[in-house]
C-alpha cells in the first residue's frame, strides 16, 4: 500500500499487513475458515435472494441491502457481501482484527464500515435487513442478552442469520477434541463445550423476541473429501435463519 | 510488490491477446456479466490453418452465441481414417472411426480459423459488458491487490485477473514469473488448403509417413486442408513449389483418393515444438491457450484444448462472483490449476508420445503401433471408447498410449 497518511506508525502497519494476510491465507492458519466460507455466503445470499425476491444468479444480487456482521474478524464475509451489492457493518471487539480487515478492504476498494465495537455498545437505534452472528455465540457470556440485542437491531422485513456449534457429545468429540487437539485447526482453548448452545435454546430465546426459526441446516465435514457440506444432520455445526413472526 | 492499484480505477477482468483463445475466453467471462477489458490489437488474421472443432468445442461456441454466427462455414468431419505410410517393416492396418458408431452426427467440424476469428470478433463486438483496448500490452506488472496492464499506446489499468491468452511468447506468463520448458521437434508443419475432383464424403485422413502425419481435412465443397508435417528441410522444398507441382505432390501422398488436387492460395510452415510451462496460473495471472501449452498438430488437440481452458475459467470465474469473491484470488488460481492440469500435462504427453512413435525408426516400436492401431480398429467398443474420449477428456489414456 501506498499509503500517504503520515500519522500512521509504520510498524503497526506492517503488522496489520501481516495479520491480514494471514486471515486471507487460504491455505494459512485460517484454512478451514476459508473451506467453510463458500458454504455461509451461499446459504446468506440464498436466504437474501429467497426473503428480498432477488435472483442469485445476477451480479449485485444483495445491492441496497443493509448487513450487520457481528464478529467479522478480518472481513471474509463483509467482503463477499458487500461485492455482491450490500452495504455491510463489520463489528469486531479485536482492534487488530478492524485494523487487518481495513487494510484489506483498502487493496479490495471496498467500502464497508468497520468498527471496533460490540453489539451491546452499538446505537440501539441502527436497524439492518439482515443481522449476521456466525460462530459467535459459543462465545458471548450471556446468549439471551446478546440474541435480544440481534433481534431489536433486525428489521421487521429482514431477518438473522446465526450459526453455531450444537451442545452434543458428537459435538464435544469432533469440535474440541478434534478441532482443537487431533486436527490442530484451532488453538486449544478456543471452545467451552459448556458455552455451546442447542438449537432449542436458540429458539427459546429468539421466541422472547417474537422470532421464528424459518430455515435449520447442519453443516458437515466429510474429512476424505476435506469438504463442508449442508445436510440435515445439526448434532455439531449448524446455521439457522430466524424472521420476526 | 509494486501496488498500483491507487493511481487507475481496477477491474475485475483483463484478457491478453486476441487469437481465438483470447476471443473466447473475453466473450466468456464477459457473460457473466462482470465487466471484461479485453487488450488485444484488432489485425487481420494471416495465416491458412483450420480448426477441427471437437465434440465439447462446438457445444462451449454454441453457448458463448458464436457458433450460429459460423457453423454454415464449417465442414462436418463424419468419418476419420488413419493410414499407415512409414512403408515400414511391421504395418498397422487401416483405422477408420465412423461418428455413426456412437451416434453423433460428426465428430467434429474444420473451419478455417480467419472464418472463426471473424466470427469471434463479431461477438465479441456484441458484448455489452466487454471493453476493447485495440493496443498490444507493452507491460505487465503483478501487485498484491491487482495486476496493472500498460499498452504500448500508454493506456493502462490495473485488474484482479488478468488472462493471459498472449501465445508462445506469452508476456503475462513471463510476468507470472512461470518458467516454461521448450523442445523444438525438428519437424516443420507446411499448411495449405487445395480443391480436388473427387469428393471428400466428410471424412478426414491421416496419412502417417515416417516424417511425419499428413492429413487432409474437409472444408466446404469439394476442398481440403492440408497439414503437412515433415523435417524443416521437406518442408522448404514443398513450400518452394509451384501450385501445380506442390498439387501433384499432395495428390501423391494422398494416393489419389481425392482425385487431382489444385493448390488455393499461400502456404505457410510452422517449425513444430512442445511448450510446457510449470504451472498455469500465479500473481493473479491465469495462462490459456498457447501460452499455456504448445503440443504438435496432430489428433486436431491445440485449440480444443484451449476453448476448455476459456471454458472452464469462466465457469470458474462465475462461480467465484456469484459469491462476492474476488477473480484473481488464490482459490480461482488454484482451483484452475486443478481443473486444467491434469488435461494439459496428460495430453501434451500423449502427443508427443505418439508423434515420437510415428517418426521413430526404432524397430519394437513399429509393431508396437500396428499392433496398438490394430487392436483399436478391430475391437468394436475399444473403437467407440477411442473415439469418444478424442472428442473429450482422457483420449489421452487410450487410443494414444497405444499407438
Ligand atoms: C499447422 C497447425 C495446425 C493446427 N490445427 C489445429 C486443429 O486442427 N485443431 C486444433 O484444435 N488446433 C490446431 N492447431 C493449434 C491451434 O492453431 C492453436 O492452439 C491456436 O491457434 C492457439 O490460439 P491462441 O489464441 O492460444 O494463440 P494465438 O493464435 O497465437 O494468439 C495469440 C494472440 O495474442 C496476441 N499477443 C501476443 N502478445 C501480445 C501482447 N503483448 N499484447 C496483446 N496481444 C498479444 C497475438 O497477436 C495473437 O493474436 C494447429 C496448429 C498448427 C501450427
Amino acid at each position: 500500500m501506498s499509503s500517504s497518511a503520515t500519522t500512521v506508525d509504520p510498524a503497526e502497519v506492517a503488522r496489520f499487513s501481516r495479520l491480514s494476510a494471514e486471515w486471507w491465507d487460504p491455505a494459512g492458519k485460517m484454512a478451514p475458515l476459508h473451506k467453510i466460507n463458500p458454504l455461509r455466503l451461499t446459504y446468506i445470499r440464498d436466504a437474501a435472494c429467497r426473503k428480498f425476491d432477488r435472483s442469485a444468479r445476477s451480479l449485485g444480487c444483495l445491492s441496497g441491502l443493509r448487513i450487520l456482521d457481528i464478529g467479522c474478524g478480518a472481513g471474509l464475509l463483509c467482503e463477499p457481501l458487500t461485492r455482491l451489492g450490500a452495504q455491510v457493518v463489520g463489528v469486531d471487539p479485536s482492534e487488530s482484527n478492524i485494523a487487518a480487515a481495513k487494510v484489506h478492504a483498502a487493496k479490495s476498494e471496498l467500502l464497508i464500515d468497520y468498527r471496533c465495537t460490540t453489539i451491546e455498545e452499538m446505537n440501539r437505534h441502527e436497524r439492518f435487513d439482515i443481522v449476521l452472528a456466525m460462530e459467535v455465540v459459543e462465545h458471548v457470556t450471556d446468549v439471551g442478552a446478546f440474541l435480544d440485542r440481534c433481534a431489536a437491531m433486525t428489521k421487521p422485513s429482514g431477518f438473522m442469520t446465526v450459526s453455531t456449534i450444537n451442545r452434543t457429545l458428537k459435538s464435544f468429540a469432533l469440535a474440541i477434541v478434534g478441532a482443537e487437539y487431533v486436527l490442530r485447526w484451532l488453538p486449544r482453548g478456543t471452545h467451552q463445550w459448556s458455552k455451546f448452545v442447542t438449537p432449542d435454546e436458540l429458539a427459546r430465546h429468539l421466541e422472547r423476541n417474537r422470532f421464528g426459526i424459518t430455515d435449520q441446516a447442519g453443516v458437515v465435514y466429510s474429512p476424505f473429501a476435506d469438504r463442508w457440506s449442508v445436510a440435515s444432520d445439526v448434532d455439531v455445526n449448524y446455521m439457522l435463519i430466524a424472521e420476526a413472526v | 510488490m509494486s501496488d498500483h492499484s491507487g493511481r487507475h480505477p481496477v477491474q475485475p477482468i483483463a484478457v491478453v491477446g486476441g487469437g481465438p483463445v483470447g476471443l473466447a475466453a473475453a466473450i466468456a467471462l464477459a457473460s457473466t456479466g462482470e465487466n471484461v477489458t479485453l487488450v488485444a490489437r484488432k489485425v487481420p488474421y494471416v495465416d491458412n490453418r483450420t480448426t477441427a472443432l471437437l465434440g465439447k468445442s462446438i457445444d462451449f461456441l454454441d453457448d458463448i452465441g458464436v457458433w450460429r454466427l459460423c457453423a454454415d462455414k464449417s465442414a462436418a468431419l463424419k468419418v476419420m481414417r488413419l493410414i499407415d505410410d512409414t512403408g515400414r517393416l511391421v504395418r498397422a492396418p487401416e483405422v477408420r472411426f465412423s461418428c455413426e458408431e456412437i451416434g453423433r452426427a460428426a465428430f467434429g467440424y474444420n473451419i478455417e480459423n480467419r472464418l472463426l476469428i471473424a466470427a469471434l470478433e463479431q461477438r465479441a463486438s456484441e458484448c455489452a459488458s466487454l471493453t476493447r483496448i485495440d493496443d498490444d500490452a507493452a507491460g505487465i506488472i503483478p501487485g498484491d491487490a491487482a495486476v496493472n496492464v500498460i499498452a504500448k499506446g500508454g493506456q493502462q489499468l490495473n485488474a484482479r485477473l488478468v488472462v493471459g491468452c498472449d501465445g508462445r511468447h506469452s508476456l503475462c506468463r513471463e510476468a507470472a514469473d512461470i518458467a516454461v520448458e521448450r523442445r523444438d521437434l525438428g519437424q516443420t508443419a507446411l499448411t495449405f488448403n487445395v480443391s480436388h475432383t473427387r469428393p471428400h464424403r466428410d471424412t478426414s485422413t491421416e496419412f502417417h509417413t515416417p516424417s511425419g502425419p499428413c492429413v487432409f481435412v474437409p472444408l466446404p465443397d469439394q476442398r481440403c486442408s492440408v497439414v503437412w508435417v515433415s523435417r524443416p528441410d521437406e518442408a522448404a522444398r514443398l513450400s518452394a513449389l509451384g501450385d501445380a507441382e506442390l498439387g501433384r505432390a499432395a495428390e501423391r501422398q494422398a494416393h489419389s483418393i481425392l482425385g487431382a488436387m489444385s493448390v488455393e492460395g499461400a502456404r505457410f510452415t510452422f517449425p513444430l515444438s512442445i511448450e510446457r510451462p510449470a504451472r498455469l496460473a500465479a500473481k493473479r495471472i491465469v495462462l490459456a491457450g498457447e501460452a499455456a501449452h504448445v503440443i504438435p498438430p496432430i489428433g486436431a488437440q491445440g485449440l480444443n484444448m484451449g476453448l476448455r481452458d476459456a471454458s472452464d475459467l469462466a465457469e470458474l470465474v462465475a462461480e467465484c462472483l456469484a459469491l462476492g469473491g474476488d477473480p484473481g484470488s488464490d482459490d480461482v488460481l488454484a482451483g484452475y490449476q486443478r481443473s486444467r492440469g491434469a488435461d494439459i500435462a496428460s495430453r501434451t504427453f500423449a502427443i508427443d508420445l505418439a508423434n515420437r512413435s510415428l517418426i521413430s525408426d526404432f524397430l519394437p516400436v513399429q509393431p508396437a503401433r500396428a499392433i496398438g492401431l490394430g487392436l483399436i480398429g478391430s475391437i468394436g467398443p475399444l473403437r467407440r471408447l477411442a473415439m469418444r474420449e478424442g472428442l473429450s477428456p482422457s483420449w489421452r489414456n487410450n487410443l494414444l498410449r497405444m499407438m
